[in-house]
């Protein structure tokens, strides 16, 4: 940079110098000042590292429990570098932990973890999504009988179903204890519905038809192929005591037809 | 100057008054809802209520109706070479129109380009390219905003060598040209002044006084293992006194001028913030008593 860099280019190799790219002229264009240019460019990747992998910890406590302090600042810097922010409100950073944790050679023996972040996530969307009031149960009721078969149940936008190969309910419980104790990883895999109760997150484990019915709703699925779905899995499946469920936790939302 | 447009107010309008207010963290949100401390305004952070729904945004509800409300941007990266960012901008403005803040702000920095986010208040180079540019954005957001625009200075912990314009000129220049109004940060005037050698006074005597329409001021840390000083706006501690006095000095520069106590890194129970406030409400009295 013999000459003055214009600002676009500045800002391109700013950005690139900070997720560790070597070899740009940026130097040249920082005064030193009685530093090292470098050095002064370093303070700004230090902050923003430390604020990025902050925004990971407030994110994936339970992630940062099972692996310790070490693990996780190694897992955060290389995530940083790889999946790069992409929106000005660091809420929306780290969507795709769960995803680099699958593939991170060294949480191999770990191979839980990945769901782990899946859940942490869906925490933190079901946090943020919209409000909706719920659908009053008579609503339904009122409904001709051969009309259910078409109807469609819109659930509350915060609900999220966390399906996994592991214990994932098991591990999030023994994450949230302070005394240690063993946990047994080789348990059946789980399901969690996640989703806002009064304004605070709840969770609960979902199995058998129960959560092959809300997985179906979820998906937008009628009401009778969604039954039939659940009765497949579950021949004991009860929809009546299902939906009332549903209802009671203010997670119906709506009703349309197919 | 823009006035906002809105048919039917959900909230009274409550200005912010020429007071000390604090920066409204979730950490204090509890406690501020249950106790409704008497602090005469707050302030938070926009991108912290871009949400759809949910706890954030009706606690903001319910602080919005008991206090007047600053919304202090972070993220939109006004100085960003590439286009502006629109979905940013239409989330803020969806914001606004929903809590009516009294004021909203956002920083004279970059954060962002091509796509690409670093999440922090970058310095920007001081030319006839960057002033024409931030012009340009301050407008353009200002009447899709619908808002007049308060923009912060910011602490920097480098200098570029073709920068030509000093910082106090460059941002002087920026609220002539765009219209838009100044949030002094006595903090960030004081960490420059020390970690590129200026005259903090001279900065102030150089801010054109009616444009300054809110102060911030919050503590600093010095980073240690360096050959020169360098210190770092942490927001982490307590004003410092060599701030306090230059508190002093812009107030009597500017007048009196709404001044929030701003604390992000080991924030300390609401009390200690209270009394932060209250130490800058003495002084902004003093000024008050001159003024009478």
């Amino acid at each position: 940079m013999n000459t003055a860099p214009s600002l676009h280019d500045l800002q391109t190799d700013f950005a690139r110098w900070m997720l560790g790219e070597h070899g740009l002229s940026l130097p040249e264009a920082v005064a030193g000042n009685g530093l090292a240019p470098a050095a002064r460019l370093q303070i700004y990747q230090n902050i923003i590292f430390n604020n990025l992998t902050a925004a990971l910890r407030t994110d994936y406590p339970a992630v940062l429990k099972l692996v310790g302090e070490d693990f996780f600042e190694t897992a955060a810097a290389r995530y940083i570098r790889g999946y790069p922010s992409r929106s000005g409100n660091l809420q929306d950073y780290g969507a795709a932990f769960a995803e680099f944790l699958a593939a991170m050679p060294e949480a191999a023996t770990l191979p839980y973890l990945s769901d782990v972040a899946r859940l942490e996530w869906a925490r933190q969307e079901s946090y943020l999504a919209a409000d909706a009031a719920p659908l009053d149960a008579a609503a339904l009721a009122s409904l001709p009988e051969d009309q259910h078969a078409r109807l469609c149940l819109t659930l509350h936008p915060s609900l999220r179903l966390v399906e996994s190969a592991h214990p994932i309910w098991d591990i999030w419980k023994f994450c949230q204890e302070t005394a240690p104790r063993r946990l047994n990883l080789s348990g059946e895999g789980q399901a969690l519905m996640v989703w806002r109760e009064a304004s605070q997150l709840a969770m609960q484990p979902v199995a058998g038809g129960q959560r092959k019915f809300v997985a179906a709703l979820l998906c937008g699925t009628p009401l009778a192929a969604a039954h039939k779905s659940a009765v497949d899995a579950d021949p004991d499946f009860d929809l009546t005591a299902c939906l009332h469920w549903l209802f009671s936790i203010r997670l119906v939302t709506g009703c349309s037809f197919a | 100057m823009y006035l906002p447009v809105s048919s039917q107010p959900a909230f009274p309008a409550r200005p912010v008054p020429a007071q000390a207010g604090i920066g409204l963290r979730p950490a204090h949100f509890r406690q501020v809802l249950d106790e409704h401390p008497p602090v005469p305004w707050l302030e938070v952070h926009s991108e912290n209520f871009f949400c759809a729904g949910g706890e954030m945004l009706q606690t903001l509800d319910a602080v919005r109706r008991d206090y007047p409300i600053s919304l202090h941007g972070v993220g939109l990266s006004l100085g960003s070479s590439h286009q502006l960012n629109e979905q940013h901008l239409a989330k803020l403005r969806q914001l606004i129109r929903r809590v009516e803040p009294a004021l909203v702000s956002e920083h004279l920095c970059w954060g962002a380009v091509d796509g690409r986010h670093l999440n922090d208040l970058l310095p920007l180079p001081y030319t006839e390219e960057s002033l024409d540019l931030m012009v340009g954005r301050v407008t353009a957001a200002q009447e899709f905003l619908e808002r007049t625009l308060l923009l912060e200075n910011v602490s920097t912990y480098l200098t570029y060598r073709h920068s030509t314009i000093p910082e106090a000129e460059f941002i002087a220049a920026l609220a002539a040209r765009s219209g838009c109004h100044i949030l002094l940060d006595v903090n960030n005037i004081y960490v420059n002044a020390a970690n590129h050698g200026y005259d903090a006074e001279k900065y102030i005597h150089a801010i054109p006084k009616q444009t300054v329409k809110e102060i911030h001021l919050a503590g600093f840390t010095r980073k240690q293992g360096l050959p020169v000083e360098l210190l770092i706006d942490s927001h982490s501690r307590p004003v410092a006194d060599a701030v306090w006095q230059l508190y002093r000095l812009a107030l009597s520069h500017c007048g009196l001028v709404p001044t929030l106590i701003e604390w992000d890194r080991d924030i300390p129970p609401l009390h200690v913030l209270l009394a932060e406030a209250a130490k800058a409400e003495s002084m902004l009295h003093e000024y008050r008593a001159l003024a009478a």
